[in-house]
């Protein structure tokens, strides 16, 4: 472990050179450039906001300031959180491969490649992050827990990262595990009551208490958190923001660990 | 390890995993777990051990496939070995394949910051060495083009620029320098000097014999992964060239058998002219008049042109040409001013050339043939590639296409006042 942060740690050129290019690549050669970091998030906001707030009337709890009741900031605050989930699970296998010729020819420690490709995802994160905060503040939504919420974001990306450093090494050897990752999140994501409110979760389905469990979904501790950070701006539980980052810990310990161990000759498979 | 020794290299070999040796499928993924053993893949490097001093020049050499590339991608750490140890000491820089490093949206200026990031060093220090890279590549007009749009030779003296300039203490160089124009090999060579000067190891591989004897205090023969031999390079790549040989010899022998038995076989290439009389075959004779399977650098032979008259024809002039493999024209001779053949009736014949001293230095050659007029205004036949011709070594080696006929004396001091 020691190592392995330290060999990272000597790195950091490197991690700011694969960040700087994912950043560059990312919009080049469109009109818009940046301006499409802010109207995806946009346009899913529009769409889930049609669908879950007009059509199917979800109904989303006050805002902190007493009298905001909106569907579309609701969703924001959620979509934030799992947005950048999303790109720590996914993005990792996409930026191992990215390096796979460099890796053939050049020597120097794959997991830089992730790292970079992290730096690059929190930039994205912040913008969002940064809208969504002024915003807030635009209506009158202010609150001190916004002070939680860079903890909260941070614990959220270690725990992402933490999932793709493994699915990284899962992918190189069989390529089946992206498509795979693809559907498990979709279905993730509509589990958790993102782009609607926890209160339309039954009581209980089956017969299981599905209200309890949706508590047991780590996801749903993190959005949560989120929401009452910025949007509810209410104390989240000391509970709640001790295993948030427990979480994160366990997660990204033994997931950057195992991706050091395997990533040795991954070369060969990339 | 010994303090002057720049990478050791202890018992290291390297399997490749080959296409079948993965599971396909989830079936088999689960079935043939056990099965898949240490001894399938391909061995690459088999069991090699060596060191190389610090501060000298390194070759490694050997036919395709030998594992010469995979060695050094060892010493790169690119690979690990599957068993032994590779040990370097000291900031590696390496230059192992055509744009080696290098991702192709980014531009040139970009890609060496990359580079630079690779091997660990900052921006600051990248800042205050780019334009000396730059320079030295003399890409000045497309360092802000996408490396895409380079040629393959702008991509090695990007690559080499790079890896030179980044202050290395050991130096990889793959067979890549090949692919720059005279004047930057030059350059290349001055630097990679430089370097051993200023202390730098340097590790290459070659196909280039005479540059691995000349740039290289050390080397080593690789044969399908196991290490031949290693030690100062001038005799590591006498043996080689000698086995080169001996298996070339052997090869050729074997192809002329075939030719033997049944004859006319190598009549691929197209006749021009008129065609009144054509060369049909054209034969390698020792003085004895037997056919024999190569030429002989110094030693006699006679070269035979079969004709084939359709009609008679007066005082016709016959030629050949002698042509390198990569068509260089290395020599060539007529009948015209040397003889006059008279006239030639109707049917078949030959004419001989004797050479006393086959004058050509080994490696492969074309004969190509003519048949003209006495005037040499009119063509009957004409053939640029009739037969192949492969030149063995005889005797003492040489440089160049052909044996320069004379002898050195024996030094004589003279002080010139």
């Amino acid at each position: 472990m020691r190592a392995q942060v330290q060999t990272i740690w000597d790195s950091r050129p490197l991690i700011g050179n694969f960040a700087q290019r994912e950043l560059k690549a990312r919009y080049r050669r469109s009109i818009l450039g940046w301006a499409w970091s802010m109207i995806n998030p946009l346009a899913t906001i529009a769409i889930y906001t049609l669908v879950f707030g007009v059509i199917f009337k979800a109904e989303p709890p006050v805002a902190g300031n007493g009298s905001t009741r909106s569907f579309a900031l609701y969703l924001f605050t959620g979509l934030v959180t799992w947005n950048l989930f999303f790109t720590m699970v996914m993005g990792p296998m996409d930026w191992l491969a990215g390096v796979a010729d460099l890796l053939k020819k050049v020597q120097f420690p794959p997991d830089a490649a992730i790292f970079g490709g992290t730096l690059s995802g929190v930039v994205q994160s912040l913008i969002e992050a940064g809208v969504l905060l002024v915003i807030m503040i635009g209506i009158g939504n202010v609150g001190w827990t916004y002070l939680l919420l860079p903890y909260v974001l941070a614990t959220t990306l270690l725990f992402g990262l933490g999932i793709g450093f493994v699915l990284a090494i899962a992918n190189a050897h069989f390529r089946d595990i992206k498509h795979l990752t693809g559907i498990a999140l979709n279905v993730w994501f509509f589990l958790t009551p993102i782009v609607y409110p926890p209160s339309l979760f039954p009581e209980e389905y089956a017969g299981l208490p599905a209200a309890k469990l949706v508590h047991l979904n780590p996801m749903f501790q993190y959005v949560e958190a989120t929401r009452d950070s910025v949007y509810v701006l209410s104390w989240s539980g000391g509970l709640r923001l001790l295993s948030l980052g427990l979480m994160a810990a366990v997660s990204f310990v033994v997931g950057w660990t195992f991706f050091v161990r395997h990533s040795v000759d991954i070369s060969e498979e990339l | 390890m010994v303090a002057d020794v720049a990478i050791s290299v202890e018992s290291v070999s390297k399997r490749f995993k080959l296409a079948e040796d993965r599971a396909s499928s989830i079936k088999e993924l689960m079935v043939s777990r056990r099965r898949r053993n240490a001894e399938s893949g391909f061995w690459a490097v088999k069991d090699v051990s060596l060191e190389i001093p610090r501060g000298t020049t390194f070759g490694l050499v050997g036919h395709n496939g030998s594992g010469k590339s995979t060695l050094l991608r060892l010493m790169a750490g690119i690979h690990q070995p599957s068993s032994g140890r590779i040990e370097a000491r000291g900031r590696i820089s390496s230059l192992l394949e055509l744009g080696s490093g290098f991702h192709p949206d980014l531009t040139g200026r970009e890609n060496i910051y990359l580079n630079g990031a690779m091997l660990g060093l900052n921006k600051k220090h990248m800042r205050s060495i780019v334009d000396e890279i730059v320079d030295f590549s003399g890409l000045h007009e497309f360092i802000d083009q996408p490396v895409k749009v380079y040629s393959s030779g702008m991509y090695v003296r990007l690559g080499f620029a790079v890896a030179v300039h980044v202050e290395p203490e050991i130096l990889l160089v793959d067979e890549v320098m090949a692919v720059g124009d005279e004047e930057f090999q030059r350059r290349c060579f001055d630097h990679m000097y430089k370097l051993r000067r200023d202390g730098a190891t340097v590790v290459f591989v070659s196909h280039s014999l005479s540059m691995v004897e000349s740039m290289c205090e050390n080397a080593a023969w690789l044969d399908h992964g196991s290490l031949m031999e290693v030690g100062p390079a001038v005799e590591v790549c006498q043996s080689y060239l000698t086995q080169v040989n001996d298996a070339e010899a052997e090869r050729i022998s074997a192809e002329q058998a075939e030719l033997d038995a049944g004859r006319e076989v190598e009549l691929t290439g197209e006749h021009r002219g008129s065609g009144e009389i054509r060369v049909y075959h054209v034969d390698i004779l020792d003085p004895q008049w037997n056919r024999i399977p190569h030429a002989r650098t110094g030693e006699p032979l006679r070269i035979r042109l079969w004709y084939d008259a359709a009609v008679p024809i007066d005082n016709p002039r016959f030629s050949f040409d002698l042509f390198q493999e990569e068509g260089v024209h290395v020599a060539g001779a007529t009948t015209q001013g040397q003889i006059e053949t008279g006239k030639i009736e109707a049917g078949q014949g030959f004419i001989d050339f004797a050479v006393p001293k086959w004058p050509v230095n080994p490696g492969s050659y074309f004969v190509g043939v003519a048949v003209t007029d006495g005037e040499g205004l009119h063509t009957f036949d004409h053939v640029d590639r009739i037969i192949a011709v492969k030149v063995a070594a005889g005797g003492s080696s040489d440089r160049g296409l052909v044996r320069i006929d004379g002898a050195f004396e024996p030094p004589v001091a003279h002080e010139v006042s």
